[in-house]
């Protein structure tokens, strides 16, 4: 009778294997976000970094090559946000996307609830994912700003502009449109708008981390109409 | 045998694996500590979708959960910890209400996880007495006129914990920081109150909203430097350690640059290929992260990654919680005021352009695109600075208008005004709930050349923006700050 079994040990066996297999490609899943990336011994230099990182002159600057797929993607992600804006569908989306979304959330009893999302790890191509609801209990949560930068590149602001044409369809006339600058009026309610951020904005910027090298920085975003254009004229 | 069959196993097995999925969706949750094992929310209900979502409605129960306090989900393996969502539906346990000066606070107790009635401490007040080692401890509950010695402690895994609410005024007058200690099991019987105490057959008994990881020495409080804050900085990682600043190495991993403290703000650098920089020294992870002393110096370096935490989980940060209303925004400068009454303009020069009338729409109730400008846009360069007209507290800062950020404050006159359009570095590394007083230098003037300058009575609650609400699409407290703008530009200039 164990000749006629044989097939089924090599059965179970290939059953635990694979159930280990699977085990193993899970935990992987699961680790991938503490794999670090290799250093090795301790280094004998100490000057690579400023202590004051946008005071410090900025090193030569190397060319971060542009992922416009993926900026595509984000500023479609803008768009979909705006359309639907519910704060559980953009922490369902950033999820989706696996890039760790931390919901922060300060309230008080006069101006209610703010909830700011930003992701753990960025999507590759850009970073520093940055979306601020209010709502308070009378007011469902409703987008007020969304935005996430590219790389410093001499065709930065371009292609966020191309991005944002592409993805918001028929757009106005751009109503502010500088060397650094371009905004358009959306659905009459929304601003969208790509902005080189300078050395002021950078040092200025109460949220993200920089250092000199990023100067050049786009960052791409869809904010509530909260003062109007107008005013730039 | 049939049973043996491989082609059954071969249908067998996929339905193993999808009964084993279903296991794994059985997930349940957990909480952190002993105590609140025994919530007993009115509802509770838990979405297994992608992104984890408590929802509870904490309302007429005695739980002592509030914002900040963490919940565990374990699903499978995999154990995550979220902050609850809805702070409005929670429960906060504790106020601080700080009526004296640093000499001597109050603090009233708002609901606790579970309450006996012998030994309820439901809207009583403790009160605390200045120690002969600096330090401040809670040690008198209060009801009416009658104050009756009471300790503060909490019962973990069986054994009651005299948890010691202390701060350090450091060098200057106001609040700074306060955190817990625990005492040991030894000193308990002879602080409690023989009436005081638990029956023997009481199941756990909690008191004050303690995190049950909070192990602070008493000693580090008073140690830490002056340097540090108590920030309830919006969406920025902090500083979680036990109680020793986190020091900051340059890139040979060998010298330190910077001590942060604990509960500073501090930022994390991503990089543009889809993570963070991390490097692995022995067998911790070092994250490259950037942090602002007091003065506003930029520091870059690298961090253990263990120690950098949202606020939220971060349980004794939880117990700082905001500034409630004594600590001056860090790194801010206040101008020789001599202006008289409560109030000043809020810019350093007279407005370059008319902001009551006239062309160029920079005044209240000027014509937009569907509806009406609510404030006035007092137009001055970029880089000058925004100051606060009157003393207040910061209720909320925010991105708000083409890389520029806003500025809520609620000032003791009782009214909300949001400086729009400025840049806020200066409060770049300090809270929201930071005191600030007149002409305190709160913000600059952007690169849009202008403070967009909005006033609300502050009768109203609730987000500023209103969108569609109205013509001007605000609260409906807002009014016209163009009177008040005049009086205080003639009291100023």
């Amino acid at each position: 009778m164990l000749h006629k079994r044989w097939p089924l040990l090599f059965v179970i066996l290939g059953l635990v294997f694979f159930v280990y297999w699977l085990k193993q490609k899970e935990q992987k899943i699961s680790e991938k976000h503490f794999i670090t990336k290799p250093y090795d011994q301790p280094q004998l230099q100490t000057q690579s970094y400023a202590r004051y990182a946008l005071n410090s002159k900025p090193q030569k600057q190397k060319t971060i090559p542009l992922n416009i797929k993926n900026i595509q993607l984000m500023t479609q992600t803008l768009k979909s946000a705006a359309l639907q804006p519910s704060l559980q569908v953009t922490l369902e989306q950033l999820q989706k996307l696996r890039l760790q979304p931390n919901l922060y959330q300060d309230s008080n009893p006069e101006t209610g609830t703010l909830s700011v999302v930003r992701t753990e790890k960025p999507f590759p191509g850009t970073r520093y994912f940055h979306a601020q609801y209010f709502s308070s209990e009378k007011q469902k949560p409703f987008l007020q700003h969304m935005s996430f930068e590219i790389p410093p590149n001499k065709d930065s602001l371009r292609v966020a502009a191309q991005a944002i044409k592409d993805t918001f369809g028929s757009l106005p006339q751009a109503h502010t449109q500088t060397a650094n600058m371009i905004a358009w009026t959306w659905k009459g309610k929304y601003t969208v708008w790509a902005l080189k951020l300078d050395k002021d904005s950078l040092v200025s910027d109460a949220f993200n981390a920089y250092t000199a090298q990023d100067e050049g920085t786009v960052r791409i975003a869809i904010e509530l109409e909260a003062h109007n254009h107008v005013h730039h004229e | 045998m049939k049973v043996f069959n491989i082609k059954l196993w071969i249908i067998l097995f996929p339905l193993l694996l999808a009964t084993n999925s279903a296991v794994a969706l059985d997930s349940y949750i957990y909480f952190g500590n002993a105590f609140q094992k025994n919530l007993s929310c009115q509802r509770l209900a838990v979405q297994f979708s992608p992104y984890f979502i408590l929802n509870a409605d904490l309302s007429n129960t005695n739980n002592y959960l509030r914002r900040g306090s963490f919940v565990d989900f374990k699903k499978d393996k995999i154990i995550r910890s979220w902050n609850l969502v809805t702070e409005s539906k929670l429960s906060v346990a504790i106020t601080d209400n700080f009526l004296d000066t640093a000499e001597k606070w109050k603090i009233k107790v708002l609901s606790t996880q579970i309450d006996i009635p012998e030994v309820s401490l439901i809207n009583k007040t403790l009160e605390t007495q200045k120690t002969a080692d600096g330090r401040f401890t809670v040690h008198r509950c209060c009801s009416g006129n009658s104050c009756e010695i009471l300790p503060v402690y909490k019962v973990l895994d069986g054994q009651k914990q005299i948890a010691e609410i202390s701060f350090h005024p450091k060098k200057s007058n106001f609040l700074k920081s306060y955190s817990l200690a625990k005492g040991t099991t030894n000193n308990i019987q002879s602080l409690v109150e023989p009436r005081m105490m638990v029956p023997p057959a009481t199941p756990a008994h909690a008191t004050l909203l303690i995190p049950d990881s909070v192990s602070v020495a008493p000693a580090a409080v008073g140690d830490e430097g002056s340097e540090q804050s108590t920030t309830s900085q919006i969406a920025q990682n902090i500083v979680c350690t036990r109680s020793d600043p986190l020091r900051i190495y340059d890139d040979s991993m060998q010298t330190v640059i910077y001590n942060i403290q604990r509960f500073q703000a501090i930022r994390i650098f991503q990089t543009w290929d889809g993570d963070r920089e991390e490097r692995q020294s022995g067998r911790t992870t070092y994250i490259k992260v950037l942090a602002h002393n007091a003065r506003g110096q930029e520091f870059v370096g690298w961090a253990a990654a263990t120690y950098i935490k949202r606020p939220e989980d971060c349980p004794a940060f939880g117990l700082v919680g905001s500034p409630s209303g004594e600590t001056l925004i860090e790194g801010s400068t206040i101008v020789v005021d001599n202006t008289t009454g409560n109030f000043r303009f809020p810019t350093e020069q007279k407005p370059s352009s008319d902001y009551t009338h006239g062309a160029g729409g920079r005044y209240f109730g000027a014509s937009r695109s569907g509806r009406k400008h609510a404030a006035c846009d007092l137009l001055r360069p970029n880089g000058e600075k925004v100051f606060a007209v009157s003393g207040g507290t910061v209720l909320q800062r925010y991105r708000f208008y083409e890389g520029t950020d806003a500025i809520e404050v609620k000032h003791d006159s009782g009214h909300v005004m949001r400086y729009g359009e400025v840049s806020t570095r200066t409060v770049g590394h300090s809270g929201n709930g930071a005191r600030v007083v007149k002409g305190q230098h709160i913000g600059y003037i952007s690169n849009l050349a202008m403070l967009h300058f909005e006033m609300y009575s502050g009768s109203g609650t609730g987000p500023l923006t209103v969108r569609g609400r109205d013509e001007y699409s605000r609260r409906s407290d807002l009014i016209d700050p163009t009177n008040f703008l005049k009086q205080w530009e003639d009291l100023t200039f």
